[in-house]
């Protein structure tokens, strides 16, 4: 069984790719549109490896990652933060709430996966 | 009726009272337990010694004569002491500053410290004060032989046909005896009289006690309470036609300059003052006392003429009418406030004016003949004392002798008016030294000289009726027998009363000469520093005057000069606490400005300004006066005061520039939070399509598991995303140039109408693809408004476009109306959506917000179309706003004003 | 609250000598009134004003001058005490003449 990927981002297309670009590397991908169902399904499925987008709607990646840290049961599942704003203090904040990687839109694809794959290993 | 023996006898236990009281106090004092001696209750009380004799039995007597006229006396005070803070404040701070004696060291030292003004004003006030002091001696006299039955017709209140003048001699011996034992234990005239002053405090309880018992028993004994004493009154006394007119003025100014310049009332409220503040008590409380004294005056005058016989004298109403009305001990209470309110006048008036002869009369003369050299041996104390109670003796004898030679003279009647008339000479010089720096020592000599000069002529000497000097050939022809200067008609203007015509003229001549010379001339170094420090005696810090004079003397000379003015162990203690203590052996140390100035100041304070500028000047070798230092002062108070008056201008504009400062902060503050946001928002929004495309493009480049379909789809989401980050740039720049007004706004006179049919057309494909209905409740006819037709085209199509892609209902519709009010256009764009959320109501119309995103659209706009439609709306005068819709559903608002109301119709 | 901030400022100045020498504590609205009383007793006291009041009228048997008089008398009277209190009260502690409450007062 592949390492298993959460995706939580509103942009349809992104998730599109995302997910073309895991499946062809042997990840096993799901995907959630906005921040209050990724964190429902993170609790019912927990994955290896969660990608998370900080504009979500109904619930944003600030309080979705801050969940996963607070919470005992899923404070070990690594988490890679994507961002469109690339703001210092965003970053920072994320690092804060304890953010195991963190990419600025737009990424290379590349990257991300070494990102993913390096993060299911630990 | 009370015999004369009983009379005497109770006289004489009064008097006993009034010299225990004195000792005590002056006892209390040296044992330094001041008390209520130092009391603001008692300072106004000792003020009060202006209600003399004249006062207590003359005012009745006034009233009688002239019904309300005798009020102005009373009114001129009450108003220079409740505006104590304009004037008496400044006299009574520079009294204590430089330690004055009298009203004429304070004129002289104002003017450049000048022995020849502190002459002319000592001279003045003597001359001024002898007949008032005779009239009290007279009063006193006369109201002893009224009350003890030696008058032919006691209750007619005439005085024998000659006063007893065995008894007005042995009373002015009494009173003679009485000052000098309390008033001259001390030389240093600063030195207050505390037992006097706590005598005359008595005494002004018991005048004000014995006219107010007067008062009462007239208008509730006598008479039947108020109105019955008023309508005994004939019009003549309450309606005169005449009392308030120029006298009226002129007479409460007179006693308003009286209040000040008269040496008795300057002696108890400058000289005698220990504490500042009393004169805020005072300010009220003798105005208080004032008004108390006046009150049962006219009862007293109405009564009087209505009960006593015809022709009785109305200047013994006080004392006869409670003997006809055989109410001894009132009687006797009178007589005792009339016999208090005499001598409490003598006894300051002769303080005053001894100290004043001796300090401004006999010391210069003394000095200049050589009787004192500074420099010589012996006691300059032990004379200064001698001449205080000779002149004490000489008051009370000049007076005696006036008493004695016009004692049946009715002319003693206006006497008291007359005096207030010479005192107030010195009135221009005076008030003018206190405020305007240029007035100087000359002018004010020739002033106050012409105008007592013209007081004497004009008023005073005539008074004697031919008498004495102007004779009644020179009233009725003139001197020289030139009729242009009659006395009474100088200059031919023969139609003001004496009174008026006497103050006219000298002051014409005292005012003219005063501002006169003082334009013409320039001060002398001294007058100039004494004129700045009297001037600006609340700016200037008195630290600065000191090194301005360059002078030095030996320490010893000083100490020798000190010891015998002061006496050795007064002097001895003043140089320990100078620090200057002579040395054994040695050459004498020379003493400095600020010793000489110390010592001078406290010499002052003894013999006067001018006469111990006179001495010390003798021992001190080269007085310079540095004009350089004395024009920095002079500069530096002016400074002082633009400079505050200044910083408060300039702290009121800052004040209001930092407020303002503090809005533009504000805004600017906000406005460069807004351009971060809105930098980071459009980062945000040209990244996500460039992740796509970026993303995708890569898939393709690598091509590993890529089929053909999916090659394809990639391709046009690329296409797809490219075009909407095109869609997302120009919004920006639209938006950017709707907000500064760059983007070009055709306004014409538009028919809203088409503008909508317009957008709705364009919109109807989009509605039938998403499957949403699209009502139009649409069709004002003739709403005229001024607006851009395609701008306006673009706000519906956004609105309705939105309304459209959002809607995520199971069966959506969106409904556009339009109406016209009286004034307004107004489009509604309403759907059954999900509605904007409370929170987000206003920010939805922010750039890039994401108000629906909650309604989880398939398509995401850039988020800009409500921020650049509401910019269009603004641009256009008219609204968009969002209002409660008929259902849960979004509702726009667009409102538009219109061209021309009339033509609407709904 | 206009006045406090500026007689505050005028008051801390270092250069603002001349308040500080004429009694600071007293605020410059009580300075002021000081002044102006007098002004008001002259004006009311004297031609044409006081000729007003010497009608032939009569309250209670008295005649409408004199009262007319007596009661500027003790106006002024009242005037000049009302102002010697608050100076004091102003002098004894300093910035409670500042405060609303004195405001009030004067105005009520």
């Amino acid at each position: 069984m592949g390492t298993r990927v959460l995706i939580a981002e509103d942009e349809p297309h992104i998730v599109e790719s995302l997910s073309f670009v895991l499946d062809r590397d042997g990840f096993d991908v799901t995907a959630e549109l906005d921040g209050e169902s990724a964190f429902a399904r993170l609790r019912v499925d927990p994955p290896d490896v969660m990608i998370l987008d900080l504009m979500l709607p109904r619930l944003n990646g600030f309080e979705v990652l801050k969940r996963i840290k607070s919470d005992p049961a899923l404070r070990a599942i690594p988490v890679v933060v994507l961002t469109a704003k690339g703001q210092a203090h965003d970053r920072r904040l994320a690092e804060d709430l304890g953010v195991d990687a963190f990419m600025t839109k737009p990424f290379s694809n590349q990257e991300l996966v070494e990102c993913v794959r390096r993060l299911a290993r630990k | 009726m009370l015999s004369p023996n009983v009379v005497l006898a109770i006289a004489l236990v009064y008097v006993a009272l009034l010299f225990a009281v004195a000792f005590i106090g002056d006892r209390r004092a040296r044992a330094g337990r001041l008390g209520w001696l130092k009391s603001p209750l008692v300072y106004t009380l000792s003020i009060s010694v202006y209600c003399t004799s004249w006062t207590f039995y003359g005012a009745v007597g006034s009233a009688a004569r002239g019904g309300l006229e005798f009020a102005t006396i009373y009114i001129g005070p009450t108003l220079v002491f409740v505006g104590w803070w304009v004037f008496l404040r400044k006299v009574v701070r520079i009294g204590h500053v430089h330690g004055t004696t009298s009203i004429a060291d304070m004129v002289s030292s104002r003017y450049g410290k000048s022995p020849a003004l502190a002459a002319v004003v000592t001279l003045i006030a003597v001359v001024a004060a002898t007949p008032y002091i005779a009239l009290q001696l007279r009063a006193v006299t006369v109201s002893a032989q009224v009350i003890g039955n030696a008058a032919p017709d006691a209750l007619s209140g005439l005085p024998a046909a000659t006063p007893d003048f065995t008894l007005g001699f042995w009373i002015a011996v009494g009173m003679a005896v009485f000052t000098i034992l309390f008033g001259t234990r001390n030389i240093d005239a600063k030195e207050r009289h505390h037992g006097v002053v706590a005598a005359i405090a008595v005494e002004a309880v018991v005048k004000l006690v014995a006219l107010l018992a007067v008062g009462v028993m007239v208008v509730y004994g006598i008479s039947d309470g108020p109105a019955d004493v008023f309508a005994r009154a004939s019009p003549e006394i309450l309606h005169a036609a005449d009392v308030f007119g120029p006298r009226w003025i002129v007479v409460t100014a007179l006693s308003a300059a009286a209040i000040v310049c008269l040496p008795r009332e300057f002696q108890v409220t400058v000289v005698e003052n220990t504490d500042e503040r009393h004169l805020r008590t005072a300010s009220w409380l003798f105005p208080l006392y004032l008004m108390l004294i006046s009150l049962f005056v006219l009862p007293i005058a109405i009564a009087g003429l209505d009960v006593l016989p015809e022709g009785s004298n109305p200047d013994m109403f006080v004392l006869t009418l409670p003997m006809w009305a055989r109410q001894e001990a009132i009687a006797l209470l009178a007589f005792l406030g009339g016999f208090s309110s005499a001598t409490s006048m003598v006894i300051v008036a002769c303080i005053a004016l001894s100290t004043m002869i001796s300090n401004h009369i006999v010391m210069p003369v003394a000095l200049r003949l050589g009787w004192v050299a500074a420099s010589a041996g012996g006691e300059i104390r032990g004379f200064l004392l001698a001449s205080r109670r000779v002149g004490i003796c000489l008051m009370l004898l000049l007076g005696f002798l006036y008493f004695r030679v016009k004692g049946n003279s009715e002319a003693l009647a206006s006497i008291g008016l007359i005096s207030f008339a010479g005192c107030a000479q010195v009135m221009p010089a005076f008030v003018g030294g206190l405020f305007w720096r240029r007035a100087n020592g000359v002018a004010a000599l020739a002033g106050l000289s012409a105008g007592a000069l013209i007081w004497a002529y004009t008023l005073f000497l005539p008074s004697f009726g031919g008498d004495f000097i102007v004779t009644s050939r020179i009233i009725s022809e003139g001197l020289f027998g030139w009729p242009f200067l009659r006395p009474y008609a100088l200059f031919g203007l023969d139609w003001l009363d004496p009174l008026l015509h006497a103050l006219f003229w000298s002051f014409l001549a005292n005012v003219a000469l005063f501002v006169g010379l003082s334009l013409a001339r320039d001060a002398k170094p001294l007058e100039r520093l004494q004129a700045t420090l009297f001037v600006d005696v609340f700016r200037t810090p008195g630290a600065s005057a000191t090194g301005l004079v360059r002078r030095s003397a030996a320490t010893y000379d000083l100490n020798l000069l000190a010891q015998r003015i002061l006496g050795a162990d007064e002097a001895r203690r003043l140089f320990r606490e100078m620090g200057a203590a002579p040395t054994v052996g040695g050459p004498p140390p020379l003493a400095d400005d600020a010793l000489i100035t110390r010592l001078e100041r406290k010499l002052a304070g003894s013999i006067g300004a001018a006469s111990a500028h006179a001495v010390i000047s003798q021992v001190v070798t080269g007085e310079t006066i540095s004009l350089d230092e004395l024009m920095k002062i002079a500069d530096e108070t002016q400074r002082v005061r633009d400079y505050s008056r200044q910083l408060e201008q300039k702290s009121r504009e800052l004040e209001a520039t930092a407020r303002e400062l503090g809005v533009v902060n504000e805004r600017l503050t906000r406005l460069d939070l807004e351009k971060d946001d809105f930098l980071s928002q459009v980062s945000h929004e040209v990244r996500t399509p460039m992740t796509s495309i970026r993303s995708f493009a890569e898939i393709l480049l690598d091509a590993r598991g890529l089929d053909a379909n999916q090659s394809a789809r990639y391709l046009r989401i690329i296409h797809e995303e490219s075009i909407r980050l095109t869609k997302l740039l120009d919004s920006i720049l639209d938006l950017g140039m709707v907000e500064h007004g760059e983007a070009p706004f055709t306004l014409a006179e538009t028919d809203p109408e088409a503008a909508l049919a317009s957008a709705l057309r364009s919109c109807e494909g989009l509605a039938a693809q998403s499957g949403v209905r699209l009502v139009a409740d649409v069709g004002v006819s003739g709403a005229i408004v001024r607006a851009d037709a395609d701008r306006l085209s673009q706000v519906f199509i956004n609105l309705i476009s939105n309304a459209i892609k959002y809607n995520s209902h199971a069966d959506p519709w969106v409904r556009v109306a339009s109406r016209a009010t009286a004034r307004d256009y107004e489009v509604l764009v309403e759907d059954n959506g999900p509605g904007v959320r409370h929170e987000e109501r206003e920010l939805i119309f922010s750039k890039f917000s994401r108000g629906w995103a909650h309604t989880q659209a398939p398509t995401a706009g850039a988020g800009l179309g409500l921020a650049i439609s509401r910019q269009i709306m603004r641009r256009h005068g008219g609204t968009l706003a969002l209002v409660p819709g008929t259902g849960a559903g979004a509702c726009f608002q667009v409102t538009l004003p219109l061209a021309r109301a009339d033509s609407a119709a709904a | 609250m206009r006045a406090p901030a500026r007689t505050e400022v005028s008051g801390a100045a270092p250069g603002a000598g001349a308040s500080l020498v004429n009694t600071p504590q007293i605020p410059s609205r009580l300075r002021d009134a000081a002044s102006v009383l007098p002004l008001v007793g002259l004006v009311l006291l004297m031609p044409p004003m006081i000729v007003l009041f010497t009608a032939r009228h009569r309250i209670a048997g008295v005649p409408l001058i004199v009262l007319y008089l007596f009661g500027v008398w003790v106006a002024l009277v009242a005037g000049a005490a009302l102002l010697a209190r608050r100076m004091a009260h102003a002098e004894q502690v300093p910035g409670t003449a500042h405060d609303g409450g004195e405001d009030r007062d004067a105005d009520a």
